[in-house]
């Protein structure tokens, strides 16, 4: 969803670095997986992608659910992977043969991310979500060509704006949008020619900054911001359902 | 060469230049504005211009070189020099530079010819910043080909603008050549021309067949049979191990080849440098580089927010040990704009955190990346319009001038501690890695973790706990150490206690050198483990207790852990750097010998005491330079 041509500019270095701490700041929530690599059974690696010691493993896999299962139970973990070996190695070929360059990398790893979860030999327990992002994606181009502007409000001022261009469903331009700042009551306003911005506003986001807050905590990021026209910190919204 | 490299920076003839670059890039600048910019980046004190000239912008859809408008490198070269302004010139091939194809020409990416290959024949997936692309061999005849050819132009323009005759004053070869952030020691590069090398490298090793295979326990009738392994699984272990050493002879010839074709083009009157990522084990090697004189200097990038100051303040302990100037050619000053793949916050605290983390580690040349605001970057000191942005500007303001008046090249660290990594063990890790032909660049690709990939014995966790608990003694203790490779060893005659990380393995040479220095005579304590090293001391498990009694006192104590004290003398003159490394303020006792001053020389202060006791207060993450004067204070 986001062109490799695509243009970042002219950023307030405040406003997108506040941004950046919250996005930042999501990566520590990691509830950790207990990734296994077996060759035919036997366990030849595993890794607890938090960084805690793994214990209580078994040599050899056998019925790669249950011990998925069993393992998620006794290692406490958000969830269990079985990886199996020669799985890997057709996954990855299949991937590398998948790859055409005029996918976006987004496509690119939702692809390889579906060829990997969609292997016999991959076990997880439980199963993974479906990736918000490419129904978030698919919205947005739904949406057409046009612009994106999200925003927070700290009390009365604007403090964080910030505006993207979409075009046949791929981000081409990031910036910080121009224009003034409307006070918080006509926030709304940001919607439209107040953004600054030179087209459509088809996609907007304007809050307080506690939705900001609760989007960069929100498990499923996309999900989250799908659903945010009905937050009680949503000031205004366009194009979200 | 008119222009040398001095532990303090270059030297212009027998003038030192302080090497205190920004980076900007021309060619992302409307050019109506490269004299603004150019102003602002003299007004702040740097001392240079840095700049990628990045091949696939040269470069236009039919193939063609062009150097007009936006990309008149040249134009802006002498608009810097107009203004009292050196360069350093970065000619790729690569250059990352948050470019969808890292400044590599799309038809190089997409030869087949050209590209690194993973054991088994597969290409290489590299997500760039934006895009992604299948990245090239440094060892495929094709590839070369295709740089000389770039080189043959970019090269013979701007040699003529080396000092004394134009700006450059230094010239950078490639950019973060190794593997393409690939460390795993199986997975690049198999492509037939490094095949070729690979058999080369066994020829130049083991002399005759018969030698290596009494190593190895094989019988292969010539070196070109020996195939490369492909997973830490394979056997013998002697194969693998050869694998990992040829992976790092393959960057240190393939550098010298590139710069090689540089200096034969006519870029032979300036140093030659180089930038590492921030990584320091194989196959990467600063100090193995700077030696093999591929080079003339072997520096390294780094970016962090504060909270990895003393990651920033190692990395560059390592580069002040290993090479002949500690040069940072990226210190990181912003991020890149990419939220959805590596956000940072990074705030004016962050760069003056971290600036002082990296000069208090013993850097004495730097390159700030990105001085000048640029697409895909924020938080930059200077807009793109070279306007100066205060939170940020005004920081490099006092820092260049408080270097300037503190004649910072001429200052040295006083550490008398050595912290070594056993390149022999690291080796032996890398060979135990699986599934080179698997694991992916990145886990966007692969949703594994890429330890899963890792060898799969303790043997790493061991020496990284073992190193990890003796670099977190010497911190509490507050000594000022150095950090080198086994590879690569400085004089170990230097240091009252030299520390190695030892299980099982240690080069016979090496293990040698550092008997020598344990002799009584030499006087330097050398201490090894987690597991004993005949001819040394044993340390099985290094703590604050079973180091107190070896570790020399440092210059100034102080009785909080989380205030760094980095004591530089030099030229008559001693300086005290203070980092509070903890996100609270902090007040501590500071002791030092008899009586002293120190006076602030970054905020104003003056701390004085006939006792040599002095209160030290600073603010979370605050950072404090003092002056230091010895002798009765009234």
């Amino acid at each position: 969803m986001i062109s490799a041509e695509v243009r970042l500019h002219a950023l307030d270095p405040v406003e997108f670095g506040r941004l950046c701490g919250l996005l930042a700041a999501r990566d520590l929530a990691d509830a950790g997986e207990l990734q296994v690599l077996h060759s035919e059974g036997r366990v030849v690696h595993a890794v607890h992608t938090g960084g805690h010691p793994v214990r209580e493993l078994p040599a050899v896999v056998t019925d790669p659910p249950a011990t998925a299962r069993a393992l998620r139970e006794s290692c406490g973990v958000a969830r269990v992977v079985l990886v199996e070996e020669s799985a890997l190695r057709a996954v990855a070929a299949q991937s590398a043969a998948a790859r055409r360059p005029e996918q976006s990398q987004a496509e690119l790893f939702w692809a390889a991310r579906k060829l990997f979860y969609d292997s016999p030999g991959v076990v997880c327990d439980p199963a993974p979500e479906p990736d918000s992002w490419v129904r978030f994606a698919a919205h947005v181009r739904g949406l057409g060509d046009g612009w994106s502007v999200l925003a927070a409000y700290d009390g009365e001022s604007c403090v964080l704006a910030l505006a993207g261009r979409w075009q046949g469903g791929l981000l081409v331009e990031v910036t910080t949008p121009p224009g003034p700042r409307p006070a918080r009551a006509q926030a709304a306003e940001m919607l439209d020619a107040a953004a600054g911005v030179d087209g459509p506003v088809a996609l907007g986001l304007i809050g307080d900054l506690a939705l900001l807050d609760a989007l960069a905590a929100a498990p499923d990021l996309p999900a989250a911001v799908l659903a945010a026209a009905a937050h009680p910190d949503t000031l205004a919204s366009r194009g979200l359902p | 060469m008119p222009v040398q490299v001095d532990r303090g920076g270059l030297l212009l003839g027998e003038q030192p230049l302080p090497l205190l670059s920004g980076e900007a890039h021309y060619w992302r600048i409307d050019p109506a504005d490269w004299p603004a910019v150019l102003d602002g980046i003299a007004s702040l004190g740097f001392t240079a211009v840095s700049t990628y000239v990045p091949w696939s912008r040269h470069e236009d859809a039919g193939g063609a070189l062009r150097f007009d408008g936006g990309l008149d490198v040249e134009r802006f070269l002498a608009l810097a020099a107009q203004r009292g302004l050196h360069a350093v010139v970065r000619l790729g091939p690569n250059c990352g530079a948050e470019l969808e194809d890292a400044g590599w020409p799309r038809r190089i990416l997409e030869d087949p010819a050209c590209q690194a290959r993973r054991p088994g024949g597969g290409r290489y997936l590299l997500p760039t910043a934006t895009g992604h692309a299948f990245m090239p061999s440094y060892a495929a005849r094709s590839t070369l080909a295709a740089v000389t050819a770039w080189y043959d132009e970019v090269v013979p323009r701007l040699a003529p603008l080396q000092w004394p005759d134009g700006p450059i004053v230094a010239a950078q070869v490639d950019n973060e050549m190794g593997y393409h952030f690939q460390s795993h020691a199986f997975a690049l590069d198999y492509h037939p021309d490094a095949i070729e090398q690979w058999h080369e490298f066994l020829s130049e090793r083991h002399g005759e067949i018969g030698r290596l295979n009494a190593a190895y326990g094989t019988a292969y009738p010539a070196f070109g049979a020996v195939p490369a392994p492909g997973d830490g699984r394979e056997q013998p272990l002697a194969r693998r191990l050869d694998w990992v050493r040829f992976r790092e002879h393959h960057l240190r010839r393939s550098l010298a080849t590139l710069a090689d074709l540089v200096r034969v083009r006519g870029m032979d009157r300036v140093p030659l440098l180089h930038n590492d990522f921030p990584r320091t084990t194989t196959p990467l090697d600063q100090g193995a580089l700077e030696r093999s004189g591929a080079v003339d200097v072997a520096g390294g990038d780094i970016y962090a927010p504060k909270e990895g100051g003393r990651y920033v303040r190692d990395f560059a302990r390592h580069l002040d040990t290993s090479t002949r100037l500690a040069y940072l050619a990226e210190m990181g000053v912003g991020w890149l704009t990419l939220p959805w793949l590596l956000p940072m916050a990074v705030t004016p605290l962050d760069v003056e955190h971290n600036l002082w983390r990296a000069l208090s580690g013993g850097v004495r040349a730097a390159n700030v990346f990105m001085l000048v605001e640029r697409d895909r970057w924020y938080a930059s000191p200077l807009s793109v319009q070279g306007e100066p942005r205060p939170e940020y500007a005004g920081l490099f303001r006092r820092m260049l001038a408080l270097l300037h008046d503190l004649d910072w090249g001429t200052l040295r660290r006083d550490r008398r501690v050595l912290l070594l990594e056993n390149r022999d063990e690291d080796r032996l890790v890398a060979a135990g890695a699986l599934l080179g032909d698997v694991v992916p660049a990145f886990s966007q690709l692969l949703p594994l973790d890429r330890r899963l990939f890792d060898d799969p014995s303790d043997r790493g966790s061991r020496l990284a706990a073992w190193t990890r608990a003796a670099a977190s003694a010497l911190d509490a203790a507050g000594v000022d150490t150095d950090r080198a490779s086994t590879s690569a060893l400085p004089d170990l005659t230097d240091y009252d206690v030299v520390l190695l990380p030892h299980v099982d393995a240690i080069d016979p040479p090496v293990l040698q050198q550092l008997c020598a220095a344990a002799d009584a005579d030499a006087g330097v304590t050398v201490l090894a483990g987690p597991v004993e090293v005949p001819g040394l001391t044993a340390l099985p498990q290094p703590d604050a207790a079973s180091l107190a009694r070896w570790l020399p006192r440092p210059e100034f104590r102080r009785d909080d852990a989380l205030l760094d004290l980095t004591n530089f003398t030099g030229a008559g003159r001693e300086v005290l750097v203070a980092v509070n490394g903890g996100s609270a303020a902090l007040t501590a006792h500071v002791h030092t010998d008899g009586p002293v001053r120190l006076i602030g020389a970054w905020r104003p202060e003056e701390l004085a005491d006939d006792d040599g006791s002095v209160i030290m207060e600073l603010p979370a993450w605050g950072v404090q330079v003092f002056t230091v004067t010895r002798g009765a204070t009234s």
